[in-house]
């Protein structure tokens, strides 16, 4: 392999919640998680695709506002498995759930599932996008 | 330069530029930035200079060491970024879903970003393309 040219910065996240069971089959309401975030300016939020899969999506980078909510923030997505191989011909579906951090905590809205290959409806579920972990630095 | 209202307290990150009109369409361009002293960028984006203010995501970009990049003998190589539309974050919506999309690279004096696409994901048409496209709103340093 060739040698980086890209310099290395390890950031310090500290873990500021875990989801206690994030495979239950209640799933994940639209909800507001009580943190004190307000030595913060970012939170870094890893979720999975279901409570029936645990496929890992993004872990985005989500900014700390100290003004009003805005409910324009759409952060989380997660493919569907079958996009990561070349043996499935099932649709190819995107879950996603918009998320808001302040600095008294971290909103989750209802999850969502668009079929990518249809215009069909999008239709919501809790069961989708399920926060797992959240971390702020 | 527009307020933020993003907190800055005990960040590693120092804002290094905030996008004076997000209702600008910003096309292809460049930043002149000294960026020689960090390693990573850090750049919010949203949907096009049309939809409302907020954040669509973040991304992490690498920051090349190189002070004269070119595609082939001092890469400062293309991240990749995308956003979908508005039409995946609710139910119902049986609208045409989009993805839009900007490719981003930084290096030791500059940042480059492409123009802004938009893709449909149901079809294979051609993607559009538009200045106001996935659009960098603020970028931070560390």
């Amino acid at each position: 392999m060739a040698e980086s040219t890209i310099l290395e910065f390890q950031p310090e996240y500290e873990l500021v919640w875990e989801n206690p069971d994030y495979s239950s089959s209640s799933g994940f309401a639209a909800q507001t998680i009580s943190l004190d975030l307000s030595g913060y300016t970012f939170v870094k939020v890893e979720a999975h695709l279901s409570e029936a899969d645990h496929t890992r999506g993004e872990s985005p980078i989500i900014p700390i506002h100290d003004g009003p909510v805005s409910s324009n923030v759409k952060f989380l997505t997660c493919m569907s498995s079958n996009i990561y191989n070349t043996e499935s011909t099932g649709n190819p579906y995107a879950y996603t759930r918009a998320i808001y951090a302040s600095e008294t905590g971290v909103t989750f809205g209802a999850a969502y599932r668009r079929n990518m290959s249809s215009t069909s409806a999008g239709t919501t579920n809790t069961n989708w996008v399920i926060p797992t972990r959240i971390w702020a630095f | 330069m527009a307020e933020s209202t993003i907190n800055n307290k005990m960040t590693m990150w120092t804002k290094i530029w905030v996008d004076d009109d997000p209702t600008v369409a910003p096309g292809e361009f460049s930043l002149n930035i000294d960026l020689s002293k960090y390693s990573w960028l850090l750049i919010g984006i949203k949907i096009s200079s049309t939809q409302n203010p907020g954040f669509g995501k973040f991304y992490e970009v690498p920051i090349d060491n190189t002070t004269d990049p070119d595609d082939t003998n001092n890469p400062a190589l293309w991240t990749h970024m995308y956003l979908f539309g508005d039409q995946f974050f609710t139910s119902g919506n049986t609208a045409t879903p989009f993805i839009y999309t900007r490719k981003v690279r930084a290096w030791k004096t500059g940042i480059d970003f492409t123009n802004g696409f938009r893709h449909r994901t149901n079809g294979t048409a051609a993607a559009n393309i538009s200045d106001g496209y996935c659009m960098p709103i603020v970028i931070y340093a560390r």
